[in-house]
């Protein structure tokens, strides 16, 4: 973890952690594979999170599911990938290092992000535990409504350019 | 005579004086002034040239509509076109006049009034026609430095931000009847965004003294509890000093909010916000705007709006003049008469174009009782002056004239709509007999408009008009809403567009447009020589044009055009009013998106690594990737590729390829999804092995190549080319999701999940297998085309022999965070077998070295496999696979495609470009037949001359023959056409 920057109310980090992208037909069997490694359940809705302490999981298609330690503290997780892998239909991919990972809280997160994504933020349209893709800054991000903050993640490759960005919008 | 301070304005600081510069020479102004105001406050009314004839020109309004008084702010880069009466001034500020040169007062340009009588409407189109040789050497250079207003600012960088706005409904507008819609969303469960240009809210009650009370308060204690009533409402935001601009779209509005108003910009704080609201409805309160009335002269400095004349008193503290002249042909003159009679300002004379028996009771009444001179059924046939009016000629009904002497002259030819943003909004607009004016009817969008915007004058009208159309909200009704007016209800206006002026004289000009410099005249003429249609007359004449889109002329200019056509002014039309209302800086729209921001940059982990080596960078994509890297300073690019070519042939390089596109694909029904997407056949693959592989899109054509290793006949990994990542994935997702629903297959991109090197030459094998001491790279247990997974340090790795250069090479597969380190050891152990770090043009022109095609550069979507003889990879036996069909058309088995050879010259001393054309014949005259064209060119430094691949018609069969390249210089040179391989034509280096 990184303090990028911290003022005018809002805090930005950087975060390593730990995702992992699972394709699949929902079915009991899989949420029960997915629960007995992250106690957690697959939701159904569409852009729903499900969150049990430091992971989070998200619906973000109707055949995908993105399961992220906010900790980073996941042990094992090639082997739980393998582990999962071993179901000839499914495929569940380690995302965690092609992926930057931003945190955004405090009381005016959504008013600097209003000034680098034309995302609609307001309750009713993204409401608490859901998630979204979406253009931050002009590039491809999901962003995760954790109730008292933002996840932000976006591939790796681009995460010095919003790092900046996200500097600047907070600067200006 | 002078103007005066009205001290009465709670608006403008009389105790902080502001020093500014206007031309050069210091002025003092006021907290509060804008540079009109502050101007007028100086007795400065001359601020500007016209834009075509240079007349000299005055302060006509007191806001966004003014034509003439536009200005360059020297203090903030140069911004020029400044409306000076929306721009407030600040201590030190510098302002220039603009379109005059060398000064205001002596303007060599004036010399176009003198020929104004030749500048007539069409004159560019008509002129500059003949002798044809002079239009690109001397008329359009001439025209060039003569257009246009104001300097382009100095080049600077852009402080400006942008915000989204995301609200249940947007008010534009921030006056009376914005204000009493606001009332009524106090509480409600809507968010409200209200938008208002000015830095206060009120609008006409503050501008003007039309309404004394309201439910019996004086109007400003009623605005100031409506104020504080508002900003308890947690639901309601306003935005001040915001001018909206566009209405797009879905309810989209593009808002401009001045940051610094009254202070001097300062380094690296924003100026200025860029407001993008999107809203589910939006009411448009955004009033109206006076219009002029055309007669002989009334261009001259010291004519004025009569409600600006008005704005200047309340709202700015400065009577502009004590003792003007009013010209009216409506009731809203009335207010104005009777601010100054309270300021103890005694008109000069009231002349009204309507006959005395139509004047309202209270206006005579204030008329007789401060014995000001009244004219009625009379009309300003023309104004005299040089740089200001001196004089004024009033023509009674029977057509004696009378002459005053005044310096100012308040007039008003009746109030439209301001339906700007309406109809940008594709609203549709009606006539209105009863104001003579155009305004909103049928919207288009989730519009609504009130007040005055509206077209509703009345006051009395207004709370109803309201609560009907928010109706549907179900909001709190405001019910009807008691006024104390100074002026009646009942608004009378009698039609009066133009006044036919005494003067024949060609100088004498009334105008229409005043920052197009259009004259009524030339509405005459665009008419007679046929535009009389509104929208081509607009063209002809440039009436309505530019940054001010006719706001106080247009529907004068209909008036005339309606006169002259006999027709009625709703069969006349409009013209379409663009956006934006009023002009926008780039640096505004650009936002931070410059400089550093101006395009997102992908970089790899080694990116720093890349520079810190002396790395040049190129685009592929967004991505940056090292071109070439500079061994020295002053070595050239060429230098460069030259040695990183033959030291990689005889040493080792390796290449950062982590852009390269990276799809893991699983499911039960993986292998047969593969066998579809490609035109390969991956049955009989072994697992742990790769195959270079081929995508085809449906017409045939080769779309994307790349490296599929199989891990097992239900899990692979494909590479793709770097640019085509994003589309090859999407390609196989939609097959998979539409085409083949049926198949259990999954993707997803690994592109950043490993960094891939590609690590090539002679070395290459000693050099891994110092680094990894563990595994065997001989080849017999680690074979061309097989890959195996392995440990580095504590991370999983993948190495797969392949190669692009055709030396022996293998490709790394490693988790981001443990890139660098790998490629740090690489160096570490390399350093003895001579490894060096190369760029993307090395790989290109070792790998056309081989004859390996890239994608995209020696395929252009209208290339087979066939075409670039790469038959080999198509599965005979499959059954299908995309593009499949389309292989066995006519068109694609016909023999003499264009299709893909080597070249290189005979005289080895020729050089061969990218995108030169192949003919069969040296003669060089055209018509010539074109054969194709080189697709890629390079100087090889292992074959010591130019090479290159071309697509030529017929190529398989013109191999080992000659034929022509044509130069750019028009010669032409002798090729050997060869088989497109160049380098080790039996792969004996890379399968060493």
């Amino acid at each position: 973890m990184k303090e990028l920057i911290s003022s005018n109310s809002v805090d930005v980090k950087s975060l390593n952690l730990i995702q992992i992208i699972l394709r699949s037909k929902f079915s009991d069997n899989i949420n029960q594979e997915i629960n007995s490694i992250f106690k957690i359940d697959l939701p159904k809705e569409n852009l729903k999170i499900n969150i049990r302490e430091n992971i989070i999981c998200s619906k973000s298609s109707f055949d995908q599911w993105n399961i992220i330690d906010l900790l980073g503290m996941s042990k094992n997780i090639d082997t739980n990938i393998d582990k999962l892998n071993r179901n000839k239909e499914v495929l569940v991919t380690n995302f965690s290092e092609g992926q930057s990972y931003f945190e955004i809280s405090g009381e005016n997160k959504v008013k600097i992000l209003n000034k680098i994504t034309h995302f609609d933020f307001r309750k009713k349209m993204f409401p608490n535990f859901t998630s979204a893709q979406t253009l931050i800054a002009r590039v491809d991000c999901s962003i995760y409504n954790l109730e008292n903050k933002f996840l932000i993640t976006c591939n790796r490759s681009f995460g010095n350019y919003i790092e900046e960005r996200l500097i600047d919008a907070v600067k200006y | 005579m002078q103007s005066k301070d009205n001290k009465n304005s709670s608006f403008i600081l009389f105790h902080q004086s502001i020093n500014f510069f206007f031309d050069g020479v210091k002025y003092k102004g006021f907290k509060g002034d804008t540079i009109a105001s502050a101007l007028i406050r100086n007795n400065i009314n001359f601020v500007g040239r016209s834009f075509k004839y240079h007349r000299p020109r005055g302060i006509y309004t007191c806001g966004i509509e003014e034509p003439n008084a536009l200005v360059q702010i020297i203090s903030e880069y140069g911004e020029p076109n400044t409306r000076a009466t929306i721009k407030e001034i600040y201590e030190g500020m510098e302002v220039e006049s603009q379109n005059r040169w060398p000064s205001l007062d002596y303007d060599f340009g004036s010399i176009n009034s003198l020929l104004s009588p030749l500048f007539t409407a069409g004159f560019y189109n008509k002129t500059f026609m003949r002798p044809r040789g002079f239009w690109k050497k001397v008329y359009e250079p001439i025209i060039r430095k003569a257009a246009g207003l104001g300097k382009p600012p100095q080049p600077y960088r852009t402080k400006s931000t942008h915000f989204h706005h995301h609200v249940d409904v947007a008010i534009v507008g921030g006056g009376l009847s914005a204000l009493l819609a606001l009332k009524s969303f106090i509480g409600s469960e809507y968010q409200v965004l209200l938008i208002e240009k000015d830095s206060n809210l009120g609008g006409i009650l503050n501008n003007s003294n039309k309404i004394s009370k309201i439910f019996g308060k004086e109007s400003s204690l009623w605005l100031k509890e409506t104020l504080e009533e508002i900003s308890t409402s947690s639901n309601i935001k306003i935005l001040t000093n915001t001018l909206v601009t566009n209405y797009n779209y879905i309810n989209h509005l593009i808002a401009i909010e001045d940051l610094v108003v009254g202070t001097k910009p300062l380094e690296n704080i924003p100026d200025q916000v860029l407001h993008k609201i999107r809203a589910d409805q939006v009411i448009l309160a955004n009033g109206h705007i006076e219009r002029l009335i055309s007669f002989r002269n009334n261009d001259l400095p010291g004519v004025m709006l009569a409600s600006s004349f008005e704005k200047y008193i309340e709202r700015y503290g400065v009577i502009p003049d004590v003792n003007p002249v009013i010209f009216s042909n409506n009731s809203s003159t009335l207010s104005l008469l009777k601010t100054l009679v309270d300021l103890s300002c005694k008109p000069q004379a009231y002349i009204d174009s309507r006959p005395g028996n139509k004047l309202e009771k209270d206006l005579l009444n204030v008329i007789h009782e401060n014995n000001i001179p009244l004219f009625t059924n009379a009309k300003i046939e023309g104004c005299q002056g040089k740089k200001k009016i001196e004089e004024v000629s009033v023509r009674d009904s029977k057509g004696n004239i009378t002459k005053i002497k005044t310096n100012k002259l308040c007039i008003s030819g009746g109030l439209n709509p301001d339906v700007h943003l309406f109809t940008q909004s594709k609203g549709v607009l009606i006539w209105d007999d009863q104001y003579l004016t155009f305004k909103p009817d049928t919207p288009f969008q989730n519009t609504i408009v009130i007040g005055s915007a509206g077209g509703i004058f009345n006051y009395g009208d207004l709370g109803k008009d309201i609560d009907k159309k928010l109706k549907f909200l179900n909001l709190k009704q405001l019910g009807k809403i008691e006024f104390d007016l100074i002026e009646s209800n009942d608004f009378f206006i009698e039609k009066l567009w133009e006044v036919k002026h005494e003067k024949k004289s060609p100088w004498s000009k009334s105008f229409i447009d005043l920052q197009n410099d259009v004259t009524t005249n030339d509405l005459r003429q665009g008419i007679k020589e046929g535009f009389d249609r509104i929208e081509h007359l607009k063209r002809f004449t440039t009436n309505s044009m530019g940054t001010d889109q006719g706001k106080i002329s247009s529907i004068n200019a209909l008036g005339i055009v309606s006169e002259i056509l006999k027709k009625k002014i709703s069969e006349v039309g409009t013209t379409i009013y663009r956006p934006p209302y009023a002009p926008l800086s780039f640096s505004s729209i650009a936002g931070r998106n410059t400089y550093e921001f101006y395009d997102p940059e992908r970089k790899t982990p080694i990116h720093e690594w890349h520079k810190k080596n002396g790395a040049v960078f190129e685009d592929v994509g967004q991505w940056k990737r090292p071109w070439y890297f500079e061994s020295k300073p002053d070595e050239s690019f060429e230098e460069a590729v030259q040695r990183e070519s033959l030291h990689v042939r005889k040493y080792a390089g390796v290449l950062d390829g982590s852009t390269l596109g990276k799809i893991e694909i699983k499911g039960r029904d993986a292998l047969e999804f593969m066998n579809l997407i490609y035109t390969n056949s991956f049955s009989k693959m072994k697992p742990m092995t790769a195959r270079y592989a081929l995508m085809l899109k449906e017409d045939g054509m080769v779309m994307d190549d790349g490296i599929v290793s199989k891990i097992s006949n239900e899990h692979f990994i494909a590479t793709t080319t770097t640019g085509g990542a994003a589309n090859v994935l999407s390609h196989m997702e939609e097959f998979a999701q539409t085409e083949w629903p049926h198949l259990n297959v999954y993707l997803n991109s690994v592109t950043e999940q490993f960094c891939t090197f590609n690590i090539s030459g002679p070395n290459s094998r000693s050099i891994l297998k110092k680094v990894f001491k563990d595994i065997n790279f001989d080849n017999q247990n680690f074979p061309f085309m097989t890959f195996g997974n392995y440990k580095y340090i504590d991370s999983k790795i993948n190495i797969l022999r392949a190669s692009f250069t055709g030396e022996i090479g293998y490709e790394i597969y490693v988790s981001p965070s443990m890139a660098l380190a790998l490629w740090e050891d690489l160096f570490r152990f390399g350093e003895d077998h001579g490894l060096i770090a190369y760029g993307t043009e090395t790989m290109h022109l070792l790998r056309a070295e081989k004859g390996y095609i890239i994608v995209g550069q020696d395929t252009d979507g209208s290339v087979t496999p066939y075409d670039l003889g790469l038959e080999w990879m198509i599965g005979k036996n499959k059954e299908d696979f995309i593009g499949k069909r389309s292989l066995s058309r006519p068109d694609t088995i016909r023999n003499d495609r264009k299709q893909l050879v080597g070249v290189i010259p005979t005289d080895k001393k020729n050089i061969i470009e990218e995108g030169q054309h192949i003919i069969l014949s040296r003669n060089y005259k055209p018509p010539i037949k074109m054969l194709g064209h080189v697709t890629s060119s390079y100087m090889s430094p292992n074959l010591n001359h130019s090479f290159g691949m071309a697509v030529i018609q017929d190529g398989k069969k013109l191999i080992n023959s000659k034929a022509y390249i044509s130069s750019s210089k028009g010669e032409s040179f002798e090729v050997e056409i060869i088989k497109p391989i160049f380098f080790d034509k039996n792969n004996e280096r890379l399968m060493s």
